[in-house]
């Protein structure tokens, strides 16, 4: 047995010699391509875009409270829309600053609690970070006072003009849309320091940047299929729809957000910047690791059935709370394609590409 | 014949290797048990989940509040200290071994094979006298001292190790491992961000040579590790193996577990120079050595029941990672014995799991948000052990009840990737969950893996 230093001895040689001959195809992708890709070209740009916009909102809401007319009304109606679309592209980077602030839950829970929004106007004062307005606050509750607090758009109006709680509306309202700016610039001002780091964790574990992009890629998936579609379909009561759930209850767009939620993430997915430049994604990650699916390339098979499930949802018309009553059938095809897109996404992505879907960072055996 | 294995297993040798594997695991386990509790593991795994999937006959061990809970691992802590020192080391021992096996049994979702390993090296220490030298008790009574052991004391332990290593070598030999390189193939480029070997590891044969050389490692380093010529190198290799795979995977204190508990393989001489270099650098660490080289008195009268305990316990070991043949299909894919047989990071699992409880009298369905029922860590492992998807499954029918249903139809739709196939149906998505009991019976609503048909196409 005296030769086993000698055959260590060799075998080190061997690696040492072999290091710049590779023999065979390379396992790895890049990950420092995917995480810098990920920070300059999809977190970044999709975070401008989302505080132009709420600048915007912000800018038409003082118009608004200042000359309370219909047509303000409708101008910063739009500025919510506008801002809430710019969300559904940015509401997957729930990690890193936006983890840090849980942007998912101040900025988009939904349904918004009417009983507590009016209760905070009467009080007229109110903290938005407190526990109980977790439902009070954000693009939801925006919805309610702009699109849903009156019957019409000449009740809305009043509301905010002459209505005798008018002054203290008007003052929910800019305390929302500046509370919204608040988080949102924070977590972006935050990147611009996090960026670099973020690049920097270039393993596969709980805490680097492949795991933390794919879990929340996956996780956003979910927020889709079940919140915004699922629930209101009656996926959890039985079949019986929940029309009250959907995620633009008083404004009627929620299938919008959703189909722009879905585009978005199969451009994450992809790869793909605002702008359309496609960069290093995880589709380039499993061509790289050439993984396979049913005898064929896995990054294509994902990329198909995003297609599909893009083309089930844009079936689906708004509003979406009488789709679900009146064609619940062309909304559950969607359901349906989402659900298979995320077999693909949560099994044979994340196992091909060695990450964890677990938020935990615990042992293995 | 049998008088002479007994003459051989009763023969008196030196103490030392057994008191330095005490002192070595007793440690790890302080450590380990330190880092489960910083690591908030306690908390997550044994306090905030809302329901915890049992071992079959043994679902009524329930976990016992925060402060429950906190106060076994603060007993654990302290009697693995306890071991490690030699103090009150009776005691300690037994309440290592009931607090570690208590916990372990408690949610399978936690199950590793290491733990298994651990309770069974607990239990093991319960019998011998490995607190007669280098410990506490003796300073305490010194009438406790003994140099020498009957040689089965530290056999044993020997035993243990050898049996780790060797069968987690036999479970390698399958083909995905040896002929695919999985899932070693996935793994190891996941770590090309190291430094020097980074760039290897993503390299296909790199992969094929980690799977061949962790067979040939795990199937002969124990014998090489019991023959006196081989040991050194034999160690040396423990060593870098070890470490290689510390660095490689997340698998917590298991290396080092395994580097100090190969120690036990040293000779009694080795191990007392160590104690002298150690007992000299511990100034009036130990007094004058009085001279004892009586064995250390087992209970005579149980000692033929302690052996044949022993054969026993063995016995069962050896035969329980071949359970798995009394079913059919692929052991990875349908972990029908697949635990307790030390198939050690084998397998590259992951699993969508879908559940869909119907009222039978309206035809109504709900799907089943699985995070409101479980922490990630559970749904992962739920989705792809089928006993666990069962158990899941019972615990949601005994949910709808509650809420009324008089007796919902409980399905599933799961679709599982093992080792870089595509993913594919896992189970009988028209098996209703809720009819099937529980047991070690043949899964028959488990699809076969080559078969499996692709997701939905």
């Amino acid at each position: 047995m005296k030769q086993i230093p000698i055959l260590l001895l060799c075998a080190a040689l061997a690696f040492a010699a072999c290091k710049d001959k590779p023999d065979g195809p390379n396992l790895n992708y890049d990950r420092s391509a995917l995480a810098a890709n990920v920070a300059d070209n999809l977190v970044l740009p999709a975070y401008d875009t989302l505080l132009l916009r709420l600048d915007s909102l912000e800018q038409q809401a003082g118009a608004f409270n200042q000359s309370p007319d219909s047509i303000h009304l409708l101008q910063v109606r739009q500025g919510l829309r506008n801002a809430w679309e710019s969300w559904s592209r940015s509401s997957a980077f729930e990690f890193g600053p936006g983890a840090d602030r849980a942007l998912r839950q101040t900025v988009n829970t939904f349904p918004a609690d009417v009983n507590q929004i009016n209760q905070n106007i009467l009080a007229g004062t109110y903290d938005l970070n407190a526990a109980v307005n977790i439902d009070a606050r954000g693009f939801p509750a925006l919805d309610y006072l702009l699109n849903g607090s009156a019957g019409s758009t000449s009740d809305i109006v009043t509301a905010f003009g002459t209505a005798p709680d008018a002054g203290a509306r008007r003052a929910y309202l800019s305390a929302l849309s500046a509370d919204l700016i608040g988080n949102l610039s924070a977590a972006r001002n935050a990147w611009t320091t996090y960026a670099a780091g973020f690049k920097a964790l270039t393993g596969t574990d709980a805490g680097s940047a492949t795991s933390m992009f794919l879990n929340q890629l996956n996780y956003d998936l979910e927020v889709l299929k079940n919140g915004r579609i699922g629930i209101p379909l009656g996926k959890t009561t039985l079949g019986q729809p929940v029309p009250a759930n959907v995620e633009v209850r008083y404004g009627g767009y929620s299938a919008a957000l959703a189909k722009i939620q879905l585009r978005a993430l199969r451009e994450l997915y992809l790869g793909q910047s605002v702008s359309g430049a496609d960069g290093y994604g995880l589709l380039e990650a499993l061509d790289a690791i050439e993984a396979q699916y049913n005898g064929a390339a896995l990054s294509i098979a994902i990329r198909d059935q995003f297609d599909l499930a893009v083309n089930a949802l844009d079936a689906v018309p708004d509003p979406l709370d009488q789709t679900v009553v009146n064609a619940p059938a062309t909304v559950d095809a969607a359901y349906v394609q989402i659900q298979r897109l995320i077999v693909l996404t949560k099994t044979d992505m994340a196992s091909n590409l060695g990450i964890l879907i677990t938020y935990n960072d615990n042992d293995g055996d | 014949m049998i008088a002479r294995a007994r003459a051989y297993l009763e023969a008196p040798v030196s103490i030392a290797p057994l008191a330095s594997f005490r002192v070595l695991f007793g440690a790890m386990m302080v450590v380990g048990v330190l880092r489960f509790v910083l690591n908030g593991w306690v908390d997550e795994f044994y306090v905030q989940p809302r329901l915890y999937f049992g071992y079959w006959g043994l679902e009524w061990l329930k976990p016992v509040g925060a402060a429950g809970m906190y106060t076994i691992f603060a007993f654990m802590g302290l009697s693995a200290m306890g071991i490690a020192l030699g103090a009150f080391y009776r005691i300690s021992s037994f309440l290592f071994f009931a607090t570690f096996t208590f916990v372990e049994l408690l949610d399978k979702s936690n199950y590793l094979n290491h733990y298994y390993f651990v309770s069974l090296v607990a239990f093991l220490l319960m019998w011998v006298p490995a607190h007669a030298r280098y410990s506490v008790d003796v300073l305490r009574r010194p009438a406790l001292r003994r140099e020498m052991v009957p040689r089965w004391n530290v056999g044993i332990f020997r035993l243990q190790m050898g049996i780790v290593y060797f069968f987690a070598g036999l479970a390698k030999l399958n083909a995905d491992w040896l002929f695919s390189a999985q899932p070693l193939r996935i793994w190891l480029p996941a770590q090309s961000h190291l430094p020097l070997i980074g760039g290897l590891l993503a390299q296909k044969w790199v992969a094929f040579a980690f799977s061949w050389f962790g067979a040939a490692y795990d199937l002969t380093v124990p014998f090489f590790l019991l023959l006196k010529r081989t040991r050194p190198y034999a160690f040396a290799a423990v060593l870098a193996f070890h470490l290689m795979t510390a660095l490689l995977f997340q698998i917590g204190l298991f290396p080092y577990v395994m580097i100090a508990g190969s120690c036990v393989f040293f000779s009694g001489a080795v191990h007392e120079r160590l104690w002298k270099w150690a007992g000299k650098r511990m100034a009036g660490n130990q007094k004058e050595p009085g001279r004892q080289p009586e064995l250390a008195k087992v209970n005579m009268p149980g000692k033929t029941m302690a052996l044949a305990g022993l054969v026993l316990f063995f016995g069962i070991q050896a035969l329980l990672p071949f359970r798995y043949l009394l079913y059919p299909g692929n052991v990875f894919w349908t972990e029908q014995g697949y635990r307790f047989s030390w198939r050690v990071m084998l397998m590259e699992k992951a699993g969508h799991a879908t559940f869909r409880v119907r009222d039978p009298r309206t035809g109504g369905e709900s799907e089943i948000m699985n995070r409101d029922y479980l922490t990630p860590n559970q749904e992962k492992m739920m989705s792809t052990q089928p006993d666990m998807l069962l158990q899941y499954a019972h615990f949601l029918e005994q949910e709808y009840r509650a809420k009324g249903i008089p007796d919902p139809e409980v399905h599933a739709d799961v679709f599982v990737t093992l080792n870089g196939r595509g993913s594919r149906r896992f189970i009988d998505p028209a098996c209703d969950l809720s009819k099937v009991s529980e047991g070690f019976g043949h899964k028959d609503w488990v699809l076969p893996l080559e078969k499996g048909s692709f997701a939905h196409r």
